[in-house]
C-alpha cells in the first residue's frame, strides 16, 4: 500500500530525471564532435552515433562507431 | 558579559540562502539563524540582497531605523558603517538591508561582493539573504558566497526549484551546500501525507542542516519582527546555528509531539480542524 508520500517520491523522482534529459542530448552533441575529432586520428569514421540517456539509476553514455578503415590496421579486404 | 568569540582566520563565512522558489522562509531562515549566531557571541552581518522586494528588515523589526541602503554604499552616497543597523537585543548582530526603490538593474554582482569584501574582516559570519528565481539577483547574491544553504519546503514544486537550483550552484565554486527543510509537518509525516526530510536528502544528494517545523509561533514572531530563544517553537533554529557552527547533523524531530496518547489526540484535532 503506498502512501501519498510514496506517490509524491516517485513523481517527483520522474520529475528530476526528465528535468535532466535536455541538457544530457546538448552534451551528447558536443561529445560527438569531440569524439569525432578524435576518432579521425586513428581510423576515417563512416558514421558516429552517441547517445546520452537518463533515468533514476545513473547516466548512460552509448558511442556507436562505424569506420571502413583502421589507420593502423589499414582498409579491410571485401 | 558579552563574549566575541573569534572564527578561523578572522575570515568571515559567507553563506547564501537560496532556494529558486520564492516563500519558502529563506528571509525567516536568514533572520533566526543570524539572531541564534550572535546569541552564541559571534559577530553576524544579515546581507539583503534582494533588491526591490527587500523584507529583511521587517521581519527583523529594523524597518524604521533604514537611513541607507545597499545601493547607497555600491553607489558611494555613505560608508558601510553608515548603512549597517545594529540589532537593540544582540549587539553582535547588524543588518544591511537592501534597497526598496531601484530595480537592482545597475547593480551588479562584483558591486555586491565589494561591500561583502568591505564587512569580511569584522564579522564571523555574512548571512547573504538571496532572491528567488534563478535570474541576474540569484548570481549577485551567490557570487559572493564561499557556502551556501537552500532552503526548501516539502512540497514537490519547492523540491524542483531546488533541485535546478543546485545544479546551477555546482558551476561555483562554493565551500559547501547544504539543505534547510523548512515548514515541516510532523503531523503528515507520520501518517505518511508528506515526503520525508530524508528523501528530499536523498532525491536532491544534498546533506540535510536543519529541518524547521511548520510552527504557528514562528510565523507570530516574524510578524512581529521578534525572536524567542527558548521555546520549543523555534528550537530547531538553535540546532541548525550548532549544526552550521560545528557541522554536526542534529536533526530537529518534528514527529516528537504527535507521538504517544497526547500526540495522537493533537493529530486527530489538527486534522479536524
Amino acid at each position: 500500500m503506498f502512501t501519498i508520500a510514496d506517490i509524491g517520491s516517485k513523481r517527483l523522482e520522474k520529475v528530476l530525471v526528465k528535468d535532466k534529459t535536455e541538457d544530457p542530448k546538448k552534451l551528447a552533441e558536443i561529445l560527438k564532435s569531440d569524439l569525432l575529432n578524435l576518432l579521425q586520428n586513428y581510423m576515417e569514421v563512416k558514421d558516429l552515433n552517441v547517445d546520452f540517456e537518463v533515468d533514476t539509476e545513473g547516466y548512460f553514455l552509448t558511442v556507436n562507431a562505424e569506420a571502413k578503415r583502421i589507420k593502423t590496421f589499414g582498409i579491410l579486404p571485401n | 558579559m558579552f563574549v566575541t568569540l573569534s572564527c578561523g582566520d578572522n575570515v568571515a563565512r559567507k553563506i547564501v540562502l537560496t532556494s529558486g522558489k520564492g516563500g519558502v522562509g529563506k528571509t525567516t531562515i536568514c533572520a533566526n539563524l543570524g539572531v541564534r549566531l550572535a546569541n552564541l557571541g559571534f559577530r553576524v552581518a544579515l546581507v539583503d540582497v534582494d533588491i526591490g522586494l527587500n523584507n529583511l528588515d521587517v521581519i527583523m523589526g529594523v524597518e524604521n531605523k533604514v537611513l541607507f541602503d545597499l545601493s547607497d554604499v555600491i553607489s558611494a552616497k555613505c560608508r558601510v558603517r553608515q548603512a549597517l543597523i545594529q540589532d537593540s537585543r544582540y549587539p553582535s548582530l547588524y543588518i544591511l538591508p537592501s534597497a526598496h526603490t531601484s530595480g537592482g538593474a545597475d547593480i551588479s554582482e562584483e558591486n555586491v561582493k565589494n561591500v561583502i569584501d568591505m564587512l569580511d574582516p569584522n564579522f564571523d559570519y555574512i548571512l547573504i539573504d538571496c532572491p528567488a528565481g534563478v535570474d541576474k539577483g540569484f548570481h549577485r547574491a551567490v557570487f559572493s558566497a564561499n557556502e551556501a544553504l537552500v532552503v526548501v519546503t516539502p512540497h514537490i514544486s519547492s523540491i524542483r526549484d531546488a533541485d535546478k537550483v543546485l545544479t546551477i550552484l555546482s558551476s561555483y565554486n562554493l565551500f559547501s551546500t547544504g539543505l534547510v527543510v523548512n515548514r515541516v509537518r510532523g503531523d503528515l509525516l507520520l501518517s505518511g501525507e508528506m515526503i520525508s526530510v530524508e528523501k528530499i536528502s536523498e532525491l536532491l544528494g544534498v546533506k540535510i542542516v536543519g529541518v524547521i517545523p511548520d510552527d504557528d509561533e514562528v510565523s507570530t514572531l516574524s510578524t512581529l519582527g521578534a525572536f524567542s530563544l527558548n521555546s520549543t517553537g523555534t528550537r530547531a533554529f538553535s540546532l541548525l546555528a550548532e549544526n552550521v557552527h560545528n557541522g554536526t547533523r542534529k536533526v530537529y524531530d518534528c514527529t516528537l509531539k504527535y507521538r504517544g496518547f497526547m500526540g495522537a489526540l493533537r493529530r486527530s484535532i489538527k486534522k479536524r480542524v
